[in-house]
């Protein structure tokens, strides 16, 4: 357990002991599901093992708040059984006290934020992800990951800034070989160490210009992706700072977005280095509106122009022609992304049909199904289907993992 | 010379009729819609499906006026059933405009700008349209008067409303108006081949510092013999909601003061 944490349990204790009782809301509620996800490729995995399961397990969600007019106390935890290897596990999803105050909010404790405008591809949003769930058809929520952190946000009436602070970085969940079938993902992770210095800091500053939002962000931190620097045959993750801006609005009867950010590879300035990534602008403009009642159609177009790109592919092509690397990205990443999504029966039944392609060949669809049976409980199934290229990029890596899922919930 | 000023008064009087039913209209718009200055409210909608089988939903909603008949903030927050609870729904809403509106999905913190052209979509699932919910401005139709009808012994004037851009779910409804308190009691909307197509009932109404509010209604689509019941409890009017109370702080932590 960290530091935070223990700071955190002791803060609450201390909390709880100074309310009178009758001044806290106690609140309880959440959820048995069940995330089942075949693989219907025929490969074998790189283990050797003939596993066709990405995912089967069963967890109990429990959400518990605490409050009063000025303070919260969230801990949702979860108990899961998977069933693949037959293990069981704690996770705590998140757990933190906060302090609303009438301008300035703190946050303390592990916690989940979502920050940009983009679906499912991200610029702006430096908190760590789950792509294995992500890939596997898990309910999306599962895609974000909590992280340790300190928040502290100001509220004047024009504008809002948050400050994050995390001790220590997180890297994203990627797709791993004891389920997936997919390449070079064994070699060894190097977080950075523990240490002040090694912390992140982000922050998002935010108004509204008419009807307009317009967000700043700023981070400094690591790269949380694990194919963006390698030392002495480990994964590591190299220094990253981001400036980045989003703004966001309604017309023509739908939403129109704009981001971007500058991604700078602080540990490699000038793209010298072959082993770690390069400075990148990235950018995406997106488009949603209903088409009509309850059709609603979402376009992003999204790319990654990379700095000083002749020297990484020199590097690239070598180590790929040496069947060390996967194929060479170009120096314009372009990512385009469709959504269309239908409700049905008195907005019971969902349809969504989700497909993402990258410009030099990586595709996927993901159609999707959800109907909520009555209030407690809903079932949804689905498949993800990849073709096409062996770009870096995570879709060309998934082209052997097509799969269909099926996940049921239960509240309460 | 009394024949004349008889069949000038015959002539005369569908005009001022005309010229009534949209002035009642408009009366009625600001009753129904724009009570006092801001308000609160506690609401628990049943959405019964044709085999009887029931969903339920349980919000809390608050309402500022920027300008009578003209815009308004409203911020929902979604407590009930348990996989929407904490959920919350900003909406400023433009009357000769597409509203803007933004969704906070709370397992992961997000907030989500969402379209909002199709104001005749289902709110949550339910009998009611956005539309129904937030108010359609009298300017939309064109009013005519029909007659006046006695409804639970109440005085009302019976309205024809027919839309100006013609609307996809129906062509024209009737609107009984309450004399005394311009609430509307009852509203039938027909298709074009004159079938009732839905029917809204105000089942209870109660005063409020001064100010009359429906507190339970029914709206019921016919052909799919679908039905929703909404109860209002906890009704409050010019409470002073701050401004700053509809904005992207309260989407992200649901202002308890104001919910509870």
């Amino acid at each position: 357990m960290g530091t935070l944490m223990r700071l955190f349990f002791l803060g609450t204790i201390l909390w709880l002991l100074s309310m009178p009782a009758y001044a806290v809301d106690l609140e309880y509620n959440g959820y048995l599901l069940s995330s089942n996800s075949n693989r219907i490729n025929a490969n074998t995995l790189t283990t050797g093992e003939k596993y066709n399961w990405l995912v089967a397990q069963q967890q109990l969600h429990l959400e518990i708040m605490a409050a009063t007019d000025t303070t919260n106390l969230i801990a949702k935890i979860e108990l899961i059984n998977d069933s693949i290897d037959g293990t069981q596990r704690i996770d705590i999803r998140e757990l933190y006290g906060e302090y609303l105050g009438e301008s300035v909010e703190f946050r303390l404790g592990r916690q989940i934020l979502t920050w940009g405008v983009a679906d499912r591809l991200f610029i702006n949003d430096v908190f760590s992800k789950d792509w294995t769930a992500f890939f596997a058809g898990q309910p999306l929520e599962y895609m974000k990951t909590a992280s340790d952190m300190a928040k502290i946000s100001y509220f004047s009436n024009d504008w809002d800034i948050e400050l994050v602070l995390q001790p220590t970085m997180q890297y994203d969940q990627t797709p791993a070989s004891n389920r997936y079938v997919v390449f070079g993902s064994n070699m060894p992770v190097q977080k950075p160490a523990n240490r002040l210095g090694n912390g992140e800091v982000a922050t998002r500053l935010h108004t509204a210009i008419g009807t307009t939002d317009v967000a700043l962000y700023g981070f400094k931190g690591f790269w949380h992706q694990p194919d963006k620097g390698m030392q002495a045959g480990n994964i590591i993750f190299p220094r990253l700072n981001n400036v980045g801006l989003t703004i966001q609005d309604s017309i023509w009867g739908g939403v129109l977005s704009f981001e971007t950010g500058y991604y700078q590879s602080a540990d490699d300035k000038d793209g010298k280095d072959p082993f770690i990534a390069n400075s990148q602008y990235r950018y995406l403009v997106s488009y949603e509106r209903d088409v009509m009642t309850d059709v609603t159609v979402a376009l992003q177009a999204y790319g990654e122009l990379m700095h000083n790109h002749q020297d990484y592919l020199k590097a690239a092509q070598a180590a790929f022609n040496a069947g060390f690397g996967p194929k060479p990205q170009s120096k314009h990443r372009k990512i385009g992304t469709l959504n269309i999504r239908a409700l049905w029966m008195n907005q019971t039944l969902t349809t969504s049909l989700f497909a993402m392609a990258v410009a030099t060949g990586g595709r996927m669809v993901n159609p999707d199904v959800n109907y909520t049976i009555n209030d407690n409980f809903s079932i949804n199934a689905g498949g993800h289907i990849f073709w096409g290229g062996s770009d870096s990029w995570m879709l060309g890596m998934m082209k052997n993992n097509d799969n269909l899922y099926v996940n049921s919930k239960w509240s309460f | 010379m009394k024949k004349i000023i008889l069949s000038l008064l015959l002539l005369i009087t569908p005009l001022a009729w005309a010229e009534d039913a949209s002035q009642i209209m408009e009366e009625a718009h600001l009753a129904n819609y724009y009570a006092a200055d801001d308000a609160k409210a506690h609401v628990s909608m049943q959405i019964i499906n044709s085999d009887g089988a029931t969903r339920e939903r349980e919000f809390t909603i608050l309402r500022r006026d920027v300008e009578d008949g003209g815009d308004q903030w409203f911020y929902v927050f979604f407590k009930k059933p348990s996989d929407v609870r904490g959920m919350s729904f900003l909406v400023n809403k433009h009357p000769h405009a597409d509203d803007d509106r933004w969704l906070f999905i709370p397992a992961i913190k997000m907030i989500k700008r969402i379209a909002a052209s199709d104001a005749r979509s289902a709110f949550v699932g339910s009998d009611y349209t956005y539309e129904d919910i937030s108010g359609r401005h009298p300017s939309s139709d064109s009013a005519e008067m029909m007659t006046e009808e006695s409804i639970h012994e109440r005085n009302t004037w019976k309205i024809k409303n027919t839309p100006k851009t013609p609307e996809k779910d129906y062509s024209y409804r009737y609107t009984w108006v309450d004399q005394q308190t311009k609430l509307i009691l009852k509203e039938v909307y027909f298709d074009a081949a004159n079938t009732e197509v839905r029917i809204f009932t105000n089942d209870e109404m109660k005063e409020v510092n001064g100010h009359w509010v429906g507190i339970a209604g029914t709206m019921k689509n016919i052909e799919l013999n679908h039905t929703t019941k909404v109860r209002f409890s906890k009704v409050e009017l010019n409470l002073g909601i701050p401004e700053n109370i509809f904005s992207e702080r309260s989407l992200k932590s649901a202002p308890r003061k104001w919910v509870r």
